[in-house]
């Protein structure tokens, strides 16, 4: 995981897309492609 | 005179009761008396305080290639499970002619999430029939009884290779075929049938898993070729087959249907359906028709990545998508295109479909 990327481990989707305009399936999936698509989910 | 004396454990019986402290007697290899014992026994264990229960019996497991190469069947043992089912779904290993070996395992290491090279490298081919993979069982030493149900995607791969998750209709002498080989299998030991209908079950490279692409019509000629009125017993990841088709087929055939299926999980988005359910089975069963819901006793959970994301694959906007590799996926995953189709599916979702939508359910992982 990039190191700006630290704080949103083990956040949910729908936290993490919470108080801004993001739609949470574009949120997913951009965070999937600016980490080559190795992020974790579970 | 007891054969053996369990003396001073506490009891969990398996059926709710509070704990118990007491002796437990056997005799000739069954229970004879549980409470205060001060007979003798041939073998007298001083359980000192420890807890004693009934060996779990394990409805749902996929041992059936690890079993080849691990007889301790890891973990289970050590969580207190004494039987393990195997061949669940109908995704079995045998029979597996020499050819069809590679094209078996492919499609269980995706659908199972299994690593292909390990089952590569582990399975050790000893048996073709299911009667020869019984007999390797037995061989092997399993450290838990084993319960084998022959699997219609197994027979159907057996009978009608790579077409079996492409084709729909078999033939008449392919299904005859499998058939046969349905009947042979219970005549060697099978305990049953093990079957899917479910979208959620995929192979190698995205296809289907075999069963799931079958008129219902071939299902119900394996069940009717399992024998007689209650021989044997049927376990199916029954995906959007509603249980009143599966009453029809319990009904018709005499035999014990055992629906596993993500629809019986609760599910915030649809509250009541899971209840719903058990509603049609417990009517099922006031009619005199025995089917039955399997569910597990903790929530369904997946961990994956975007580069193989195996919850997402029963909506339809990822059909074309399942044997890309990471280049071609991240190309898709970028276009606008994709996301509003994706989007779509989700808000009209498969029945039987895993992933509804529900993003307090995904989770990004810890490093």
């Amino acid at each position: 995981m990039k190191p700006e990327h630290a704080g949103l481990a083990d956040r949910t989707i729908a936290e993490i897309v919470r108080d801004t305009n993001r739609d949470p399936l574009d949120a997913m999936l951009d965070l999937g492609l600016d980490e080559d698509l190795d992020t974790g989910c579970d | 005179m007891y054969d053996l004396v369990i003396r001073g454990a506490t009891i969990v019986d398996g059926l709710g009761h509070d704990p118990l402290s007491a002796d437990v007697a056997v005799k000739a290899g069954r229970i004879a008396k549980i409470g205060e014992i001060p007979a003798a026994a041939s073998e007298v264990i001083d359980a000192g305080g420890l807890t004693l229960m009934p060996g779990i019996i394990d409805l749902h497991t996929h041992y059936d290639a690890q079993v080849t190469w691990d007889p301790t069947l890891s973990p289970s043992p050590s969580l207190g499970v004494t039987t393990a089912v195997m061949g669940n779904c109908g995704f079995g290993i045998v029979p597996s002619p020499p050819n069809l070996r590679d094209l078996i395992m492919r499609n269980l290491a995706v659908v199972e999430g299994m690593d292909i090279d390990a089952l590569r490298a582990g399975i050790d081919w000893q048996f073709q029939s299911f009667g020869e993979y019984l007999d390797a069982m037995r061989r092997c030493g399993p450290y838990a009884n084993l319960a084998v149900l022959v699997g219609h995607s197994a027979v159907r791969t057996a009978v009608m290779g790579e077409e079996a998750s492409v084709r729909r209709e078999p033939t008449a002498a392919e299904l005859a075929q499998m058939k046969h080989l349905v009947a042979e299998a219970m005549a060697q030991g099978a305990i049953g049938l093990g079957a899917s209908y479910s979208l959620n079950h995929s192979g190698w490279g995205g296809v289907p898993m075999p069963s799931t692409i079958s008129d219902l019509s071939e299902f119900d000629a394996l069940v009717g070729a399992m024998g007689g009125p209650g021989r044997g017993v049927v376990e199916i990841s029954s995906g959007p087959i509603s249980p009143d088709q599966m009453e029809e087929i319990a009904a018709r055939h005499g035999r014990r249907i055992f629906m596993s299926t993500a629809l019986a999980l609760y599910n915030e988005q649809y509250p009541e359906r899971a209840i719903g359910m058990f509603d049609s089975c417990a009517a099922a069963q006031a009619r005199g028709n025995e089917l039955y819901i399997l569910i597990t006793c903790q929530p369904l959970s997946f961990d994956f990545t975007l580069a193989s994301a195996y919850p997402f694959y029963s909506h339809p906007a990822f059909d074309p998508i399942k044997a890309y590799d990471r280049e071609q996926l991240k190309a898709v995953f970028r276009d606008e295109s994709f996301r509003d189709r994706f989007r779509a599916d989700l808000r009209t979702p498969r029945p039987g479909t895993v992933f509804l939508g529900n993003w307090d359910r995904i989770t990004v992982a810890a490093p």
